[in-house]
């Protein structure tokens, strides 16, 4: 048997053991480091929901049944919500969770403090997607309207900002009229999945995806980033209506495309392309905060070499300081051992808004690129 | 029989009212209602030679008494050929369409500006008007106040008179002064006062010429010849400056020495240059205090401009009315005053380049740049007491610089440089 197939046959074995085996234990993992990884469950969850760490690493928001609070490190759980939600995020400083669940006429809001305890809670219009804080106690949400007509499906995207007082305003980012045509050929959730809005860590940007359905044309969706500072705006791609992996790098500069045409492409949010693609054979799920590591198809590569085997249906989300967690199935584990997954920059709240301002003046061409970055490598000497 | 009869007498009346008309068949009737007219027309080489009313006029009666069958240029230009084409060729010939003004000889113009009056592919100027300040004047005002002047474009009536053709009344230079005098383009004034103007009112032209002998000399219909700089007093680009320069020098050198009269067109130009960097200063203040949103009120608070919307309007174009005072004053400074200051200059006139023109030119700078304090002032003291975000004053400054640099008011360096320094600025504020 040659080395391919045994590999195939182990990921297909691996594959059957979880499916059989349902909430099992282990985490089947191959690859030429397999063995210098650590591996740790941590607890069951509901396929398909949003996990949140907590900037610290300490906590983890899942969803089991309901919205609940897991100290990563071992202790008991905590029940926050009896709701499943849409989206969560923490605030920069760890001391709120915001949650998003679905609501009759929009999306309940809810801010959790870590110690389980109700802080806000508000209804906002739109099924909301995904959740960021600004470093300004801002919340803001990605969040999308559907309207059905005779003649097609309006999908509308909103842009919802919460300021510290809680007041709440929702303004349409975009608006597109779907052919019925192209409604019938996506199911629900590629339809649900039509718009990826993803937040920078500083959660003053957004990229999200603009679909155009021409009457006569095939539809595609245009990739934009959007300063919520000054709401300028700029394309960054153009892609087709099938799924593509999304991932904003983790110092905000970047997109991370996975368009399907096996390349991984990192586009400057402002400025010139500098085509370094790499080829990459899989769809991206999740990228490390220093950008070396990725996740894809349940391979950890590091710059394109092959780090580990994972099961290829799992998703996975980088923690702050590196380490990986990864939901296989309805199990949550917690990846750990592989070196490089450098922590993010640790910035002071004041360092956090000037860079927001410096990001701001530089997408309303205030400053040019180059100024950008000697002005931030400044702000962190 | 009776039958032939009313076939006859219909023959008859048919023929006569399908007959053309004959000028006596007109002078029966403008005898005695135009008679000046009929007058005019009996003294003049037209009626000399038999050139009658249909000639002219054509032969719609109904159309001529409701006023719309004026003789156009192009009518006498079916036999003045000559003279028609070369009037087309000058200024006079684009009468209707000076609002802009043409820009086909100056520097760098912006090929976009020829669609103002042509057609693509086309030089004959469009039909319909460019000029915003006609177009902001009720219909009476705009054919008293504009029309009787700028119709020179397709009527050779306005100098030459309806129907006299009696060359004396076109070599009086009066004859253009009904239209070349003003606050802003005073020639008839200027001249008369100039020593040629004086000394051709004692002596004569064949002793100092008049604007004919300068500008239409030998009879050549195109006014233009000569010219070195557009209506706005903007230089020409250095082949047709040039072009123009020598033909108006072969003009001066009718009487003058060459090298003389080229000194003094050249002291003409350089006092035209100060003029514009006047100007041109003036019009930076304004702009900057557009930028700052400090008009009071800003473009986008009035009625909108009839080209540029809620955009500010410094050029050709802008207006004196619906304007903020600053405004007010640079229309003054620039309509009026640099073309005093720089025709002035031209025809030789000492008062007019410096008392009215120059002199009134520094004044204005004077009161636009009071009036710009006036109104940063009044922004200071709205901000009041408080102490002033300096994040949000370092962001107005970028965005100043920005705008300042989308319209070439600082050079790349420039702003490169002012950035640099105000993220320093910023960097430091920890």
């Amino acid at each position: 048997m040659t080395g391919t197939g045994a590999k195939s046959i182990g990921r297909i074995t691996a594959l059957l053991v979880l499916l059989l085996c349902g909430a099992c234990a282990g985490l089947p993992v191959g690859g030429p480091y397999a063995d210098i990884l650590q591996v740790r469950r941590l607890a069951a969850h509901d396929r398909a929901t949003p996990l949140a760490p907590s900037p610290d690493g300490r906590l983890l928001a899942l969803v089991r049944g309901q919205l609940r609070l897991l100290p990563i490190s071992g202790g008991a759980e905590l029940a926050l919500d009896a709701g499943r939600p849409l989206a969560l995020a923490w605030s920069a400083d760890g001391s709120r969770l915001a949650a998003a669940f679905a609501a009759a006429g929009g999306s309940r809001l809810a801010i959790f403090a870590p110690d389980g305890s109700v802080l806000a809670e508000q209804t906002v219009r739109g099924r909301v997607t995904a959740l960021s804080w600004t470093p300004l106690d801002e919340l803001v949400a990605a969040a999308v309207e559907l309207e059905q007509f005779r003649f097609g499906l309006a999908y509308r995207q909103l842009l919802i900002r919460r300021d510290s007082a809680g007041t709440a305003t929702a303004a349409v980012l975009h608006e597109a009229m779907l052919k019925p045509a192209t409604v019938r050929s996506l199911d629900s959730d590629r339809l649900a999945g039509l718009m990826v809005p993803r937040f920078a860590p500083l959660g003053d940007e957004l990229i999200y995806l603009r679909v155009q359905d021409p009457p006569a044309f095939t539809p595609y969706r245009r990739i934009m980033v959007r300063n919520l500072a000054n709401d300028t705006e700029r394309e960054l791609a153009t892609v087709g209506i099938g799924p593509v992996g999304i991932a904003c790098g983790a110092d905000g500069e970047e997109l991370v495309l996975d368009s399907g045409e096996g390349r991984l492409q990192r586009i400057p949010l402002w400025g010139a392309a500098t085509g370094n693609d790499v080829p990459l054979s899989g769809r991206l799920t999740a990228l490390s905060p220093d950008g070396h590591y990725l996740l894809a198809d349940g391979r950890l590569l590091r710059d394109g070499a092959l780090v580990a085997d994972f099961p290829p249906q799992v998703a996975g989300l980088f923690l702050a300081d590196g380490r990986l967690l990864v939901a296989a199935a309805e199990e949550i584990f917690l990846v750990s051992g592989f070196a490089g997954g450098n922590a993010v920059r640790n910035m002071s709240r004041q360092q956090q808004e000037q860079l927001m301002t410096l990001r701001a003046w530089r997408a309303a061409g205030l400053i040019s690129a180059d100024q950008f970055r000697a002005a931030r490598e400044r702000l962190f000497k | 029989m009776n039958r032939m009869l009313v076939t006859v007498f219909l023959t008859l009346i048919a023929g006569l009212i399908a007959s053309p008309l004959r000028a006596d068949d007109c002078l029966g009737c403008h005898q005695g209602k135009t008679p000046a007219a009929v007058k005019q027309w009996r003294e003049s080489a037209h009626g000399r030679a038999g050139v009658g009313c249909r000639d002219c006029h054509g032969s719609d009666h109904a159309l001529m008494v409701k006023g719309e069958a004026r003789v156009s240029a192009k009518q006498c230009g079916a036999c003045h050929a000559k003279a028609y084409g070369e009037h087309t060729a000058s200024r006079h010939g684009m009468g209707l369409h000076s609002g802009w003004g043409c820009t086909r000889s100056l520097k760098g113009r912006d090929q976009r500006e020829c669609s103002f009056c042509h057609e693509p592919g086309s030089s004959l100027p469009r039909s319909d008007i460019h000029c915003a300040r006609f177009l902001k004047q009720s219909s009476e005002m705009g054919e008293i106040g504009c029309n009787r002047c700028h119709q020179v474009e397709n009527s050779c009536a306005s100098c030459h008179s309806s129907h006299a053709t009696d060359l004396r009344i076109v070599r009086d230079p009066a004859v253009c002064a009904t239209c070349h005098m003003g606050p802003d383009h005073p020639q008839w004034e200027m001249w008369q006062t100039s020593r040629h103007g004086v000394l051709n009112a004692s002596m004569g032209s064949s002793f100092a010429p008049n604007c004919q002998n300068c500008h239409m000399g030998q009879g050549n219909h195109n006014v233009s010849r000569g010219l070195t700089v557009s209506s706005g007093s903007i230089p020409f680009g250095a082949e047709a400056a040039a072009k123009g320069r020598s033909e108006m020098l072969a003009v001066c050198g009718g009487c003058h020495a060459v090298a003389m009269a080229a000194r003094e067109l050249s002291r003409g130009d350089t006092v035209r240059d100060q003029g514009l960097k006047l100007v041109k200063e003036a019009e930076g203040i304004i702009a900057g205090l557009n930028d700052e949103g400090l008009l009071d009120p800003m473009p986008d608070k009035r009625p909108p401009h009839p080209f540029a919307g809620s955009q500010l309007v410094l050029d050709n174009q802008m207006l004196y009315e619906d304007t903020s005072h600053i405004e007010r004053l640079f229309f003054k400074m620039k309509k009026y005053d640099l073309a005093k200051t720089v025709k002035g200059a031209y025809h030789q006139n000492p008062a007019y380049t410096h008392w009215y023109g120059n002199a009134e030119l520094k004044m204005d700078l004077v009161d636009i740049k009071a009036e710009a304090g006036r109104l940063r002032g009044r922004k200071a003291n709205a901000v009041g007491s408080a102490r002033p975000d300096e994040r949000r004053q370092i962001e107005e400054q970028l965005e100043l610089l920005k705008k300042k640099g989308a319209r070439g008011a600082i050079t790349a360096e420039e702003l490169e440089r002012e950035r640099r320094r105000l993220l320093e600025r910023f960097l430091e504020l920890r």
